[in-house]
């Protein structure tokens, strides 16, 4: 094994706090813990992904919106869904639009997506992960002791 | 609940040096690639390396990052992204091992968890964290019916 565990929480810089609770809140990740300063401001809002992975919400960001999707740095985070096609409608009554019309057909890597973006425009993929996905084989063969996979497209 | 939506699946980086940062997450983290995936439209290099995490969290790298530093801590972005760890003392006793500097030491923060900081090539802002039982989170998602 590594040197670590897992991923434990993903922080975020946001230009309107109460905006960006309310966007997480919707799509299913609860807010469970705020912290203040003395002053009574909030410093962090804790979100609920799973028991033991968090986001963090911190209040104060420039003004700006996230930066493209060319720059350098942390570029898009993926959520996984069992079911694609329930994740869309559920998301459409919730009134979050998705960044680009749905393409119903697997990806190269044999998975079904789609995009959304939180308030400040982070870019947040949906992944309904298929059991025989190129990243689940290559973690079998990763098990098995194999080299890492090399893929060619097309 | 009610959108389906789980887990986190994978963090995405856009990086500036591929080789540089496969030096660190890979020589010095010791996250294992997966895979590497060329181009879509067929032009040479690399489209993006998976690197395992966990057996479900993954770690992307795509080349070819504009501009030589990740956003600084007071941008709008994403801020941080923390590593859990089982023993601190054992992980920087690694990161010394491995030469990777801290930008901040060990510290027992308000929520009751040891963390510490390192910085990626790009300037990303890595933490560390072991949580405790009787962290802040935990006795938050253990008051929402959570198992933890």
């Amino acid at each position: 094994m590594g040197i670590f565990r897992g991923l434990g929480h993903l922080a975020f810089k946001v230009n309107d706090l109460e905006k960006s609770v309310a966007f997480y809140n919707a799509i299913g990740f609860p807010e469970v813990l705020r912290l203040q300063k003395p002053d009574g401001k909030t410093w962090i809002v804790y979100h609920q992904i799973g028991d033991d992975l968090f986001l963090e919400l911190f209040p104060g960001g420039d003004g700006n919106p996230v930066p493209g999707p060319d720059v350098t740095g942390v570029n898009h985070l993926s959520l996984t869904v069992a079911d694609i096609d329930k994740a869309e409608k559920d998301l459409a009554a919730i009134g979050i639009p998705l960044m680009h019309p749905r393409n119903n057909a697997r990806g190269i890597d044999g998975n079904r997506g789609m995009w959304i973006a939180d308030p400040d425009g982070h870019r947040i993929e949906i992944m309904e992960m298929a059991p025989d996905c190129i990243q689940y084989r290559a973690v079998a063969n990763h098990h098995a002791g194999g080299k890492p996979h090399v893929l060619t497209l097309g | 609940m009610m959108t389906g939506i789980n887990a986190i699946a994978h963090v995405a980086l856009k990086v500036k040096d591929l080789d540089r940062s496969m030096d660190f997450y890979v020589n010095k983290l010791g996250f294992k690639e997966m895979m590497r995936l060329p181009k879509p439209d067929g032009s040479p290099g690399v489209w993006l390396v998976y690197l395992r995490i966990t057996d479900t969290q993954y770690l992307e790298l795509f080349p070819d990052g504009q501009g030589d530093r990740a956003p600084g801590r007071d941008a709008t972005a994403i801020n941080h992204i923390c590593l859990g760890v089982s023993d601190i003392d054992v992980t920087l006793a690694h990161l010394e091992k491995v030469g990777i500097p801290l930008t901040q030491g060990k510290k027992m923060q308000m929520d009751k968890n040891w963390q510490a900081w390192i910085e990626d090539p790009d300037g990303n802002r890595l933490e560390l964290m072991q949580m405790a039982d009787d962290s802040l989170q935990f006795a938050a998602i253990r008051a929402m019916g959570g198992k933890v």
